[in-house]
């Protein structure tokens, strides 16, 4: 009969290409959209316009107060078009993992799409740190190459998607709070 | 390489396509509405889905998509050649032990070919109230459609990978990492994939109440009780949805009811121990 139960004592010998960057220093990270690529394949061929949006205490209690999460940061990244949707660029940190995603937003303010830019986990303390994450912001996608170069697969206990889920609340308070008001410069 | 990842299914959906064309993006898209439409079907959170629109039905005929009675149908093949250990009836359990949202039950606790029927490609015969959750299969469930999608599109090749439940096709092998148990962050082993399918689960992983958000919790169909156990497992078979549902067994049922179940889904099984400590299964 042929064998299907296979039992691996931990640690195992990883028999896998040399050059993995897979778990070196307990962290592993994967860009998958540049700013720009995520708004062409969200968005074809519409012109964005970075606003300048530095939100000011009483727009981050009013955020707060709307989606009940918290702004970790008043500084945001955001574009508006010429039919006055919203690309938001906005970052999330998890118990292990620190993620930058995009939301495409309507000129009414629905979500029409949402995509991961990057993302990066880190199992050790450095992820709470601002320089472990600083590592990573303007990061293009060639420099992370040396990931990508073995396609990296991984299976076992599940990443949860619900700090992007409460981020998109945000973004939607945020909208309300401000956004919906502005229009294009 | 074109890959890509949402936030869908309670976790990260990862799609990669290894060699870049230019109509990826086209049916990358595809692939996760697909995704996102099946994730509706069947979501438990949803009040307003056809797994829900069951839940809330008192006995009759009643029409759903043929996406769920396709699913329902695998439940229950898998109810009876697990001996009922593998039950989907048991939301109530979940609610019980806050793995799902509190919700007004009213059912008793049953086996799903006792109280449900397939009558026809979109209708089911429900017998008596149930609390279903789909939790164990529909992750799997759409990492196949997913893939079915992507390849319907003219890709050749691809993996779909949602928060470990993956599945990969094409003429490529691919190294898969399994997470170490007891040191998510660390290689446990690695497993070479070809046109397979593969998921993971380890029941200790389970955080509640912390602001953690619930991951599934691993239920005896039989009796209602949790499961527990200090090691991984992960199954590699010919579809996601299969992986997907047995990852959940090996935590329920013993040695010999398990290789038969490999045998009659062609499955194999992983299973990853902690070395420092003799495998024990508990049952709370």
């Amino acid at each position: 009969m042929k064998k299907r139960v296979f039992k691996i004592i931990l640690p195992a010998m990883i028999t896998m290409a040399a050059d993995h960057a897979l778990f070196s220093d307990r962290s592993f990270a994967i860009t998958y959209f540049t700013v720009e690529q995520a708004q062409e394949a969200m968005a074809p061929r519409v012109s964005w316009q970075p606003l300048n949006i530095v939100l000011s205490d009483e727009q981050i209690e009013a955020i707060e107060e709307l989606s009940d999460v918290s702004v970790l940061n008043p500084e945001m990244k955001v574009w508006i078009s010429p039919q006055g949707q919203f690309f938001i660029v906005d970052n999330v940190l998890g118990k292990h993992e620190y993620i930058t995603y995009a939301v495409l937003l309507s000129s009414t303010g629905s979500v029409e799409g949402i995509e991961i830019l990057d993302y990066r986990e880190n199992y050790g303390e450095e992820i709470r740190r601002p320089e472990w994450r600083a590592q990573f912001v303007g990061k293009n996608s060639l420099a992370n190459l040396e990931f990508e170069k073995d396609i990296l697969n991984i299976s076992g206990a599940t990443i949860s998607c619900s700090n992007v889920t409460k981020g998109v609340t945000r973004l939607l308070a945020t909208y309300q709070t401000l956004l919906k008001d502005l229009r294009v410069p | 390489m074109n890959r890509r990842a949402r936030p869908l299914l309670g976790t990260i959906v990862d799609i990669c396509l290894p060699r870049a064309a230019p109509d990826d993006n086209f049916a990358i898209n595809l692939a996760f509405s697909r995704i996102q439409q099946i994730e509706s079907m069947m979501s438990f959170h949803d009040l307003n889905s056809d797994l829900n629109k069951i839940n809330q039905s008192a006995p009759g005929l009643i029409e759903v998509h043929e996406e769920l009675v396709e699913v329902l149908q695998i439940c229950l093949e898998l109810e009876m050649r697990s001996d009922g250990a593998f039950n989907p009836n048991i939301a109530k359990f979940l609610i019980a032990q806050q793995l799902l949202p509190q919700r007004q039950i009213v059912s008793f606790f049953r086996a799903l070919r006792e109280v449900l029927e397939i009558v026809s490609r979109t209708e089911i015969l429900l017998k008596d109230r149930v609390a279903l959750d789909l939790g164990g299969i529909a992750k799997g469930y759409a990492v196949d459609e997913a893939c079915r999608l992507l390849q319907e599109n003219g890709e050749e090749e691809g993996i779909v990978n949602a928060g470990g439940d993956l599945r990969v096709f094409g003429p490529s092998s691919y190294d898969i990492v399994v997470r170490n148990p007891e040191d998510p962050g660390q290689a446990g082993t690695s497993i070479k994939l070809q046109s397979e399918a593969f998921a993971s689960s380890a029941s200790y992983f389970i955080e509640i109440g912390d602001g953690e958000p619930r991951k599934s919790a691993i239920i005896d169909g039989r009796s209602g009780s949790r499961c527990f156990s200090n090691q991984s497992v992960s199954i590699k078979a010919s579809s996601c949805v299969i992986a997907d549902a047995l990852t959940k067994l090996p935590f329920i049922l013993g040695e010999s009811e398990i290789e038969k179940l490999l045998e009659d889904y062609d499955a194999e099984m992983f299973m990853l121990t902690p070395d420092n400590l003799k495998s024990d299964n508990k049952t709370i």
